[in-house]
């Protein structure tokens, strides 16, 4: 048997392939969008587009004039995306081991959870802040809320999709639950819960939107409000903008998480030198 | 001792609300520290015997002991060594991480339990301790999986159809290996295979069974010597044995007559 053959040192045009590649990743998208807003801005010019849609010259002019608004409302609102994110993935895994390792409780734990995902929230939150006061904590609560749903359903899904022989050798090796969950149920789960956690970050800034929109003195949500009633057409375009790029940003962070911890799929040289061998 | 008894063994398993017997009263003898070969059919129950022994199901009817005890104590006890078909690695570890395994959940080796190092060596497999098994050829994993059933310095090894998925060759060679490897540790060995000749060449004992309901219809003892080599598949005592085990799995079939050829 061949003993750990040395890999061969990747060929130099396999970098430049890889930059070409990235040009083409971030660079092709990028053209399109330009393309999409001249367009916009064409339009526009052309007075085919009603009062309520500024051209995105007006809105990058908001975004002039009132970009320091724009970041001092801002933090609030990630602290409490961020929060809610965090709490729910938590309360997820807690729930979700729970209806793994006691199987009979599963059916009510999914219930709990789509009774919890069919509240509207926007109705939720008055209620929620004559309880907790308007202040953060209500604000990260519904954040969670908005989250909570496709966690809990990834990870209990991960959980189960433990091979059913490995589920067998745990059992043979009379391994106790938590090595069981430590060991076999939470790595099989990977996969599920960054599919999950990447469906799941967005939910919680439309979450943390939602709230400040009832009550917060600093926060996106309440620029928005602000700006829709003063009719300040172009700001409230720029806070709408604002979100969407908070939103793609928390789904782009998880996804390069999930790279660094799953992992890319094994190169082709890994497995060819395996299949040379007995 | 550890020798295995299967005393009146039923299973039965509930498909579809109606009852399905998958073992209809088998009794065994698996004497300590010797070779046992299953043969039988698809469907025959092999696979829920062997998952009978290592207590991953329990019996309908009837009584399983491992060297005395109930195969749950021997289960507690980390005394049972399981090799699944497909290798059944965990696909996020290393080579050397998916043979440690058993320790970390034994919290550490049993009496002077086999080290991982020295059993990647066993099973050939030195220079591959830090790749994952998605970079493993099929017959690597699965030594890696033995390794991992042996870690634990278990008292009996059970094998079902570990080398099934492997081409000839590879089969051949990995079953010499896996002679060598239990002659070293003197478990008692069960290996469940659908190959005539393999099950002739590994074992000391062949037990035959038949399909619906899964029973046993014979044991056949084979005396070749050991250690076992690859020349004695060429021996008429090796044909003998052969065709004893083919006359046991196909019975009055093979006395029938082939059909005259029409002209
Ligand atoms: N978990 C199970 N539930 C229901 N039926 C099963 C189960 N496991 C095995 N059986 C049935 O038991 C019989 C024997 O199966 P098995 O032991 O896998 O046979 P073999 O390994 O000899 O091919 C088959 O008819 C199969 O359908
Ligand atoms: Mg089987």
């Amino acid at each position: 048997m061949a003993e750990g053959a040395a890999l061969p040192a990747p060929a130099s045009g396999m970098s430049r392939g890889r930059i070409r590649r990235a040009i083409g990743a971030v660079g092709v998208p990028a053209l399109i969008v330009l393309v999409l807003v001249g367009l916009w801005e064409a339009i526009k010019d052309l007075g085919f587009l009603p009062i309520t849609v500024p051209a995105p010259s007006e809105i990058g002019g908001a975004f002039g004039r009132s970009y320091a608004d724009l970041f001092y409302h801002m933090g609030p609102t990630v602290l409490s995306a961020l929060s809610g994110f965090v709490l729910a993935t938590l309360i997820a895994l807690m729930l979700g081991a729970i209806a793994v390792s006691y199987r009979k409780s599963e059916p009510t734990i999914l219930k709990l959870g789509i009774v919890v995902d069919s509240i509207p929230l926007i109705a939720l939150t008055p209620i929620l802040m004559v309880w907790v006061g308007n202040g953060l904590p209500a604000r990260i609560v519904i954040a969670t809320i908005a989250a909570l749903f496709p966690l809990l359903v990834g990870v209990v899904q991960g959980f189960k999709a433990v091979d059913r022989n490995v589920s067998d050798l745990f059992h043979i090796l009379a391994a106790s639950r938590w090595q069981r969950l430590v060991k076999l149920a939470f790595p099989s789960a990977l996969p599920y819960l960054f599919s999950a956690l990447k469906i799941a970050a967005p939910l919680s800034v439309l979450g943390a939107l939602i709230a400040e929109w009832v009550s917060a003195d600093r926060g996106l949500g309440i620029m928005m409000t602000y700006a829709l009633f003063s009719f300040d057409v172009p700001l409230a375009w720029l806070t709408i903008v604002a979100v969407c790029c908070l939103a793609t940003s928390a789904y782009g962070l998880v996804a390069i998480a999930e790279r660094i911890v799953v992992g890319q799929p094994i190169d082709a040289i890994g497995a060819m030198k395996g299949n040379a061998n007995g | 001792m550890t020798d295995i008894t299967i005393d009146h063994v039923t299973k039965n398993f509930a498909i579809d609300g109606r009852s399905v017997t998958a073992i209809d009263d088998i009794s065994l003898k698996f004497p300590s520290g010797s070779f046992s070969a299953l043969i039988g059919p698809s469907g025959c129950g092999k696979s829920t015997l062997l998952r009978l022994v290592a207590d991953i199901l329990a019996p309908s009817a009837g009584k399983i002991t491992i060297g005395g005890t109930p195969p749950d104590e021997a289960r507690r006890r980390h005394e049972i060594g399981f090799v699944f078909q497909d290798a059944s690695l965990l696909p996020w570890r290393s080579v050397m991480d998916n043979i440690a395994l058993p320790l970390e959940i034994a919290g550490g080796p049993i009496g002077d339990g086999p080290r991982p190092e020295t059993l990647i060596r066993l099973v050939g497999l030195s220079g591959f301790e830090n790749a994952k098994p998605a970079q493993l050829s099929g017959g690597m994993q699965q030594r890696v999986s033995i390794a991992r059933a042996l870690v634990l310095r278990p008292k009996i090894l059970l094998l079902d159809e570990p080398f099934g998925a492997l081409d000839e060759i590879t089969r051949q060679r990995m079953n010499m290996e896996l002679l060598r490897i239990w002659q070293e540790t003197g478990t008692t060995a069960i290996l469940v295979t659908h190959t005539i000749g393999e099950a002739v060449f590994m074992a000391d004992q062949v037990h035959v069974l038949a399909a619906h309901p899964g029973r046993l219809v014979t044991t056949i003892d084979v005396d070749l010597p050991r250690p076992r080599a690859l020349a004695m598949l060429q021996t008429p005592a090796f044909n003998h044995l052969e065709n004893a085990v083919r006359a046991a799995l196909f019975g009055d079939e093979l006395k029938a007559e082939p059909e005259p050829a029409h002209g």
